[in-house]
């Protein structure tokens, strides 16, 4: 392996995590070579991606986590399949336009959807239940942002509640890009954030339009919660990864779907 | 900017990189991030430059230049008087209760704090013991809090123990005043919900008037100022029976 200049700490974390997902177990010397950093940089690293769950340290080096993101703070689910999250959303010009009142729940997909809208948009009202969504959102300078109270759950960093959903309900947006968990042409959408789903079902009835937004790890896989049936949707915004043969099975339901190669 | 676009497309930036594209020297590139850190476009790192949202393990809120930064701090440090472990504590917007926010995160096990100061919300939550609430609303990013009628009403339909209102003015003849006509009447939903209302206000806020009114002296229960408060100052609002809490020397 090329031995490289030193890299900047996020980049070293994002490497270290996509590395550890193919080999499952990397010893310090390994990791060190791959990102170009001392052995005691890499140390400190796994220290610190490891309070965040992320990585097990373990004699000699690190291994990775099993896939649970259940398990995984909201933060560190970011990194994952951050390409195809952020080739997705560009699809997303597809239905956004200027002027429009819209509404994004917490998820990570949807945090590269914020920096998309900040990016390609003048004027939009936003509104979001999750304070990280918001802090990118708010380097949009002209957006209304609107927040919907509630009480904080800090593992997501998102506000819940009965009364978030019913202030949720008080509004009337154009269009939901919602960012899930789970989709599957035989029980639909499902998640396993119990409390996300009260917020979901405000966010889609007081919603004209609704687009699920989701990176082609999130085909084909059930989770404990109902959240709504593929017919409650207007679209679906997918990445590259996803085969001719799913966009054809997921198309047979009755969804219009956007990939790249699909109609984007 | 290209710096800035850079940024956005690839999150993180090392100053080689950016001298190399640019053409310039290292330490153009240097001035440059520092200028653009100055206008919240980027944070500055170890080697370069991230696109200030990207922070993918701190995600902190960016925080600007804080005047009387220690003044503060002492401020915060008075709040103990008034807070037990346990109790639901009302914070307004503003870089004073967000110094509060940082003393309580760091001296109570348990909390349940009602606030619509989003910077306040980051600091309290990194504790992770404590109930945080935030009522809804519009976001006013300049202030970095949520305003509004939704923002009134949610405040008002709790009950608080003690609220802490930061406030940009304070006079003996018009009492507590403000600039910021949307935090106003959010200051005066907490008044209204809560059991101690104490202002924090370091000593230059003392014996200004703004335009909008938020209430008297008489509808608060304390004032916690700093050691810059001038004892001539100090007696003047004493005699006008208002609760002054400054550092001891």
């Amino acid at each position: 392996m090329v031995k490289n200049k030193e890299m900047l700490q996020e980049d070293r974390f994002l490497k270290i995590v996509e590395y550890l997902k193919q080999t499952t177990v990397a010893s310090f010397a390994e990791l060190a070579e791959l990102t170009g950093a001392s052995v005691g940089t890499i140390r400190r690293d796994l220290a610190r991606l490891e309070q965040n769950g992320m990585l097990t340290v373990v004699r000699g080096g690190a291994a990775s986590r099993s896939d649970d993101l259940s398990k995984q703070s909201f933060d560190m689910r970011g990194i994952e399949n951050r390409s195809e999250k952020q080739e997705l959303v560009k699809l997303l010009s597809r239905v956004v336009v200027d002027g429009q009142a819209i509404a994004l729940n917490s998820g990570t997909t949807n945090i590269e959807t914020a920096r998309f809208l900040v990016s390609n948009y003048q004027r939009l009202t936003v509104i979001t239940n999750n304070l990280r969504i918001l802090d990118i959102l708010k380097t949009g300078r002209n957006f209304t942002l609107i927040v919907p109270g509630g009480m904080l759950n800090p593992e997501e960093y998102a506000l819940y509640g009965k009364k978030c959903e019913e202030e949720i309900l008080s509004y009337n947006f154009d269009l939901l890009l919602l960012a899930v968990n789970a989709i599957s042409d035989q029980k639909g959408i499902t998640d396993f954030r119990t409390k996300e789903i009260g917020i979901i079902k405000a966010f889609m009835k007081s919603s004209r339009k609704i687009a699920v937004v989701a990176d082609h790890s999130k085909f084909d896989r059930v989770a404990y919660r109902n959240v709504c049936g593929l017919d409650e949707l207007d679209y679906i915004f997918s990445d590259s990864g996803l085969s001719e043969e799913q966009v054809c099975r997921y198309k047979n339901q009755g969804v219009e779907i956007f990939t790249p190669e699909n109609n984007g | 900017m290209r710096i800035v676009e850079y940024l956005r497309e690839k999150k993180t930036a090392k100053l080689q990189d950016i001298a190399e594209l640019n053409g310039v020297s290292v330490d153009t590139v240097r001035r440059d991030f520092e200028q653009l850190e100055a206008e919240g476009l980027l944070r500055r790192v170890r080697g370069g430059a991230v696109f200030h949202n990207a922070d993918i393990t701190t995600q902190k809120v960016g925080i600007r230049g804080i005047t009387h930064r220690e003044e503060k701090k002492e401020i915060a440090a008075l709040t103990d008087q008034f807070v037990a472990d346990g109790q639901t504590v009302g914070l307004t917007s503003g870089t004073t209760c967000l110094e509060v926010a940082r003393f309580l995160a760091a001296n109570y096990r348990r909390l349940t704090v009602i606030t619509n100061n989003l910077a306040a919300v980051n600091e309290l939550a990194e504790a992770g013991r404590f109930t945080i609430i935030v009522p809804g609303g519009v976001v006013d990013c300049n202030e970095e809090a949520v305003f509004g009628d939704t923002c009134e009403e949610d405040i008002l339909s709790y009950n608080i123990d003690v609220a802490f209102l930061g406030v940009h003015a304070i006079s003996v003849e018009k009492g507590i005043t403000d600039f910021r006509i949307n935090q106003v009447s959010v200051q005066r939903a907490m008044i209204q919900s809560a059991k101690k209302r104490i202002i924090v206000a370091d000593h230059s806020k003392f014996d200004q008037v703004a335009y909008v009114n938020t209430c008297g002296l008489d509808e608060v229960d304390a004032i916690i100022s700093d050691s810059g408060l001038s004892h001539e100052v100090y007696h003047k609002f004493r005699n006008c029976d208002v609760d002054i809490v400054i550092p001891q020397p």
